[in-house]
Parts: C-alpha cells; sequence; structure tokens
C-alpha cells in the first residue's frame, strides 16, 4: 500500500475522515497500541459485568434517571445554581463554546492568572480551552497523565478516558527524556509514571487556578463530582487560590444518592473497576476555618447545542455519561483510533455529537463510519440506542442532499435493480463467475470495481453452487 | 437576554410539555430510588467484615489492619513506619481524636510537604461495597495532607462502616463538606499502554486501620 498522506494534527477534521482514516490505517503501531488498551478495558469491563449481576437493572435505572433529570431539565438547572450559589460558588451560563472560553479566560484574568492546572475535561477540549487559554498567554499545565503525554506530543486526546491511547511508552519515553530532561527507560512504565509525579507536583502547587470538568452536578446540594484514579483532581482544584469548573448542562443528577447508580455504571464501563480511586465532591470556596482549598469557586453551566439535542430527537444522547465503552469495543475505532475521526469525541458516541457541534455537512462521513453491529448500544451503561441515533443522521443526511452525486447515483442504481427481483438475480448470476475468477484461496486480494474494499482487507470468493436463492431453491427441491 | 434566561428557555422550548410542578418532579425523582435492590450489589451480612475482606483482596490497591480502640493507633503506626523503613517523622491530620492520642516518639507535624513520606488522617466513615473510606474537608482536616504523602495511612472506626454507597448519601444528609472525598485505594493509572502503575499523583501506598470501637465486637473477642 502506498504511504498516507502526512497530516497535520491540526489540519484534522470530521471532513477529510477518509483520508484520515487510511492514514490511521498506515501507521505501524497504532493498531497495537489500541489493542493493548481498548482490549484491556474490553476484558476488565466484561469481568466487572459478570461479577455485579445487577449490572443490567442498573443500566435500566441509570437510563431513567438520566431520562428524569433531562425531562425537567429546567427545574434543576435553577436547583442546582440556586444551591450553588448559596455554597458561595459563583455560576456563569455560556450559550456557546466561545462565550464559556470567554468566560473562563476572564476569570483566569481577574485573578491575575500567569498559569493554570486542568484535570482532563473533554468539555473543556469541546469548547476549545487549551487553545483559547494559549491565546489568552496563560501556561497550561494538563495533570491527568494522558492529558500530559498528548499535550507534550502537541496532539489532541484520541480517546475520552485513555487520551494517549495512540502513544506508545517508547514514544512516551522520548517526550518525557526531551521535556523533563532526565533519561527514561521505555520498559520502565513506572519510573516513567514517577517521572511525571515529579514534575507535576511542583506545577500544582504553583498555579493560580485550577480548572477541572465534572462528572456529576448535584442539583440538591450544589456540589460538583469529579472522578479520577490519579488524584490530580483534587490536586489541581485544592492549591490554585481560584477552582473553574467546565461542564455541560447535561451533568445533572437530582440527588448524591441518583449519582451512586450512575458511578457504578461508569467506573465498570470505563476500566471494570467498581469505583474510582477518587469519587470528589465539591461544594463551593473554602469555608472560614478550612485549613485549605480555593477562595473562589466558579462553575460555568454550558449549552453548547445541547438544548437543540433536547429539542431535536438526539435527548437520549444526553444521558451518555462518557465511560468510553462503545469506543472500546468498535470494530472502526479499533482499528483506526480517535485521531481519524477528527472531532473531540471519536468511536460511536462521537460520530453522533460531531454533527451536533460542528454541522451535518461537515461530518457526514461520521455516521457513516459504523457497520451498525450494535456492539456499542449492547454496552452503554445509560441504554443508548447508539446505532438509531447514527441512522438517524444518515437519513439527515441523505434528506438535505448532503450526500455526493456518485453515492446519490450509486444507491438509485441500487434501488432500481433491488426492486426488479429477476433483474437483481440475473445480475448476480452473471456477477458471480466473473468473481470466482480473482478468487484465490476463499479470498479475493483485488478485483476491478472493488478497490474501495479490497484496499484495507479481502473480499471472499462466493462459493460454489451459486447465489444464495439458488442455493435455497436446491435445498428445498431435495 | 441573559444568557441563563436564554439558556433556560431554550431547555423549556425543547422539552415543550409544561413545566412539573416541584412535588412532582421530586416524587417522581423518589420513585427511581425505591426498590433499588436488584440494581446493585446486595447488602452485606456484616459490613465491617465485608469491608475488611474487600480491601484485605490481593486486587485491592491497599492494606488493611485492625486494632482493638483508638489508644493502639499510636503503636500501630510505629510498626507500620518501621516497617516500610519511613523513620518516625509523621504527617498527622489535626484532628481532635488523633491529637489526643500519645504520640510518643514521633516526630509530629500537621501540614504535608510535597515530599512527605507519610500521613495519617482519621477517615469519617468506611463503604464496605466498594472499600471506600469517606474522608472531610474542615477546620481539623486539609486536604493536601491526603494526596500529597507517598505513604497514606487512614484510621476508620467500625461502627462507622456502612455497606452500600446509598447508605453513604443517607448518612451525609444536609449542608455537604467543602470536599467529600470516597477514597478507594492508592492512586494509580494506567495511561502508558494499558499498564497499572500505582503512585501516579497521589499515594502511592495506602493503608487502612480498622479500630474496632463496638461494644459487641469487643464482648467476641474477650468471650471464651
Amino acid at each position: 500500500m502506498s504511504a498516507a498522506p502526512e497530516l497535520h494534527p491540526e489540519t484534522r477534521r470530521p471532513a477529510r475522515f477518509k483520508a484520515q482514516a487510511a492514514e490511521a490505517l498506515a501507521s505501524p503501531r497504532l493498531k497495537l497500541a489500541l489493542d493493548r488498551t481498548a482490549g484491556n478495558a474490553e476484558a476488565k469491563r466484561g469481568a466487572a459485568v459478570a461479577a455485579f449481576p445487577g449490572f443490567e437493572a442498573a443500566r435500566v435505572r441509570g437510563a431513567a434517571i438520566k431520562d428524569h433529570t433531562l425531562r425537567h431539565l429546567d427545574h434543576y438547572l435553577e436547583s442546582f445554581a440556586a444551591r450553588a450559589e448559596a455554597l458561595g460558588t459563583k455560576v456563569h451560563w455560556a450559550r456557546t463554546a466561545d462565550e464559556a472560553c470567554r468566560i473562563t479566560v476572564e476569570i483566569c484574568r481577574q485573578a491575575g492568572a500567569r498559569s493554570a492546572t486542568r484535570s482532563k475535561s473533554m468539555l473543556g477540549e469541546e469548547i476549545g480551552l487549551p487553545h483559547a487559554l494559549a491565546e489568552a498567554g496563560i501556561e497550561r499545565v494538563e495533570t491527568d497523565l494522558a492529558e500530559h503525554i498528548v499535550q507534550l506530543a502537541g496532539d489532541p486526546p484520541s480517546h475520552i478516558v485513555w487520551p494517549a491511547m495512540h502513544i506508545a511508552r517508547e514514544q512516551v519515553a522520548e517526550l518525557f527524556a526531551e521535556h523533563h530532561q532526565t533519561p527514561q527507560d521505555p520498559d520502565d512504565v513506572p519510573s516513567m509514571v514517577e517521572s511525571a509525579r515529579r514534575v507535576l507536583r511542583g506545577k500544582f502547587l504553583g498555579a493560580d487556578v485550577g480548572i477541572s470538568g465534572a462528572n456529576f452536578l448535584i442539583a440538591e446540594t450544589g456540589a460538583v463530582c469529579t472522578v479520577t484514579n490519579e488524584g490530580n483532581a483534587e490536586l489541581t482544584t485544592t492549591p490554585p487560590r481560584v477552582h473553574i469548573v467546565t461542564a455541560g448542562i447535561e451533568k445533572l443528577v437530582p440527588t448524591l444518592a441518583h449519582a451512586m447508580t450512575l458511578l457504578r455504571l461508569l467506573a465498570r464501563s470505563a476500566t471494570g473497576a467498581e469505583i474510582t480511586q477518587y469519587t470528589t465532591f465539591h461544594a463551593g470556596p473554602k469555608r472560614p476555618g478550612d485549613l485549605d482549598g480555593p477562595e473562589e469557586m466558579h462553575i460555568v453551566l454550558v449549552d453548547n447545542g445541547r438544548s437543540k439535542m433536547l429539542g431535536e430527537g438526539l435527548e437520549e444522547m444526553l444521558r451518555c455519561i462518557r465511560c468510553g465503552a462503545c469506543m472500546n469495543h468498535c470494530v472502526v475505532y479499533r482499528q483506526i483510533g480517535g485521531h481519524a475521526y477528527g472531532g473531540v469525541y471519536p468511536g460511536p458516541m462521537g460520530a453522533v455529537l460531531t454533527p451536533v457541534l460542528q454541522g451535518l455537512k461537515e461530518s457526514r462521513a461520521l455516521p457513516q463510519a459504523c457497520t451498525l453491529n450494535g456492539k456499542c448500544a449492547e454496552v452503554c451503561p445509560v441504554k443508548i440506542p447508539l446505532p438509531t441515533l447514527l441512522r438517524g443522521w444518515r437519513i439527515r443526511s441523505w434528506r438535505e442532499g448532503l450526500e455526493p452525486t456518485t453515492v446519490r447515483a450509486g444507491i438509485g442504481l441500487w434501488a432500481f435493480v433491488a426492486k426488479r427481483p429477476r433483474l437483481y438475480r440475473l445480475g448476480v448470476k452473471a456477477a458471480l463467475p466473473v468473481l470466482r475468477i480473482f478468487g484465490r484461496k476463499g479470498w479475493i486480494e483485488k478485483a476491478p470495481l472493488l478497490g474501495a474494499w479490497t484496499d484495507q482487507r479481502d473480499f471472499p470468493t462466493p462459493p460454489r453452487g451459486g447465489s444464495f436463492m439458488a442455493q435455497y431453491k436446491a435445498g428445498r427441491r431435495s | 437576554m441573559s444568557a441563563r434566561a436564554d439558556i433556560l428557555s431554550a431547555v423549556r422550548r425543547a422539552l415543550k410539555a409544561p413545566p412539573a410542578a416541584p412535588d412532582l418532579i421530586v416524587a417522581e425523582a423518589a420513585a427511581l430510588l425505591e426498590d433499588l435492590d436488584p440494581a446493585r450489589p446486595p447488602a452485606p451480612a456484616d459490613p465491617v467484615e465485608a469491608f475488611f475482606a474487600k480491601i484485605d483482596d490481593p486486587a485491592f490497591a491497599a492494606s488493611i489492619e485492625r486494632i482493638d480502640g483508638i489508644r493502639a493507633l499510636p503503636a500501630a503506626l510505629r510498626s507500620y513506619m518501621a516497617r516500610h523503613r519511613l523513620g518516625f517523622r509523621l504527617c498527622l491530620q489535626p484532628q481532635e481524636e488523633l491529637r489526643a492520642l500519645s504520640w510518643a516518639g514521633f516526630d509530629l507535624h500537621h501540614e504535608a510537604a510535597p515530599d512527605e513520606a507519610v500521613a495519617l488522617a482519621a477517615g469519617r466513615r468506611g463503604i464496605s461495597e466498594t472499600g471506600s473510606v469517606v474522608l472531610e474537608s474542615g477546620p481539623d482536616s486539609r486536604i493536601l495532607n491526603l494526596f500529597l504523602p507517598f505513604h497514606l495511612v487512614l484510621a476508620v472506626r467500625a461502627s462507622t462502616i456502612l455497606g452500600r454507597l446509598e447508605d453513604h448519601a443517607e448518612a451525609s444528609a444536609g449542608l455537604p463538606p467543602r470536599n467529600a472525598i470516597l477514597m478507594t485505594g492508592a492512586s494509580g493509572t494506567s495511561d502508558i499502554e494499558g499498564s497499572y502503575v500505582r503512585g501516579a499523583h497521589g499515594p502511592r501506598f495506602l493503608h487502612v486501620i480498622l479500630i474496632e470501637d463496638r461494644p459487641q465486637g469487643r464482648l467476641e473477642e474477650v468471650r471464651p
């Protein structure tokens, strides 16, 4: 296969999906890295689900909790905001990504911040916060180990739970050797983790502002829940004078007790654990007498297309708790990784969300990059019907005339033949012997008109005995 | 219009149905917590035993021991610190119940350094379902003391061990502390090729000391 074109990270776009997928498939190490991490996650999730007989009932309950909250989202937003303000948190509202960035940067400016530590938040990526902080001249320190690695590499995250899934340990060793300025041994992962611990420790304690996302917003108390396994969220939110939370409006849950069902689902679906190591509820700034904690706490509640999703048949997608199980189990993601999708969110959930965030015209290739095998919906902890939603985008893309003329003509021709059984059978009868000419040991490596298929994988040689219909008829007669 | 008003009205437009009465919403939310047992792990017969067994499991990223009463805590710390060759400089969370103990032979301080070796804190309660220790911020609890040390030792009273996550939610009703942390094992990461490494940013070692403070528990132990 010819070398794929080199694509700079910043030129990656949903519209260039095909070229990006080709690049990913040509990468010699990517598939290995994906299988190691996603394969591991898949196995651990499987074991965790097998050990929890209530998992299916919890999924039903989890979906119902999210649906209930979304059905009364205005009520819960207002009560959350009132509670949070009563705790001394300043609540900000942002209609768009730009507005959310402007608000966040302004809080940083007000605080006179030169550096900000960040605890991994996909919403922050969605609104383009890394870029906005850089433009404002504020040093951004990513503290999640994987985010630290992708920051050093100058890459965007390629997975919502393991952002550095695409980076092999040898590359991590090179990056750390250069940026930590100490020698690194790629076969000694614990020492590399130790190196990051040492370098980031100073950054945690010296930051002016700490920025986190939220896994859940508790309407009853006004508290913000973050979950991590590393402990970087608490080290991000405790020492600086100001803590800023950026959160999507769909993160609400009624009470702490409701959050528990979702926490059970989240950890098992993401890493196979029963709960994350650090499940922390942040309720306002430092109180009188408190020995540490931020003097100011701000929450930026971000809409950015979510209210539109609620009214346009995508409300089920707002259940998403960002566990990453759909991508770990996706046959497409497992081949191409996250960057090929060209958006912030990859995999099945990303293929549903990216058209909302970047428009269907830009991202129509993503809902098409799906085999509809249903695996994502089968593992989704909150029962999001991902294939149905993806099919919805396909239908809309067709109706809005976004499919290219060649696709429309091809499908038109196929429909014409498929609706005429005699013609269809005649065509199949004529094509089968021709296809068999190209078969070697049961597989076709190359054949005219089959390039789009055979470039990446072989096509099975049609068996002897004719088409399915021919064999079916023969079987019935015998 | 303000962003707040815009977002709320966009949400209301999207929801189509007229807003429900708050009482109805509360009732509907409460119904979602009823009959929860099929959707969660079974209640433990004995939460304290289950909590101990959970953390004692080799797959769990922490160790656990039991002591008979809080007065035995300094001796347990001494033996832990000797076992791990940590010296006897101890960062003690300035909680009254810990300060009241006799710490002769220890070099105590109350604010963890960035390279702190070992700290001791008392947990508010334990949860046997997950092996979590609940820690809260406050005038006697520095959050950084729980994250900077290399070794973190948590003391938990047996009488505070609850069964499941919802029991903790119920027990913590009312004004929440600024920070409430459910800490479950030592810090860890699997960010480099999925291989699990302990001590990413928080403590590399977590040791739980379960203090037997239930009268019937003690009685059982002294019975022949």
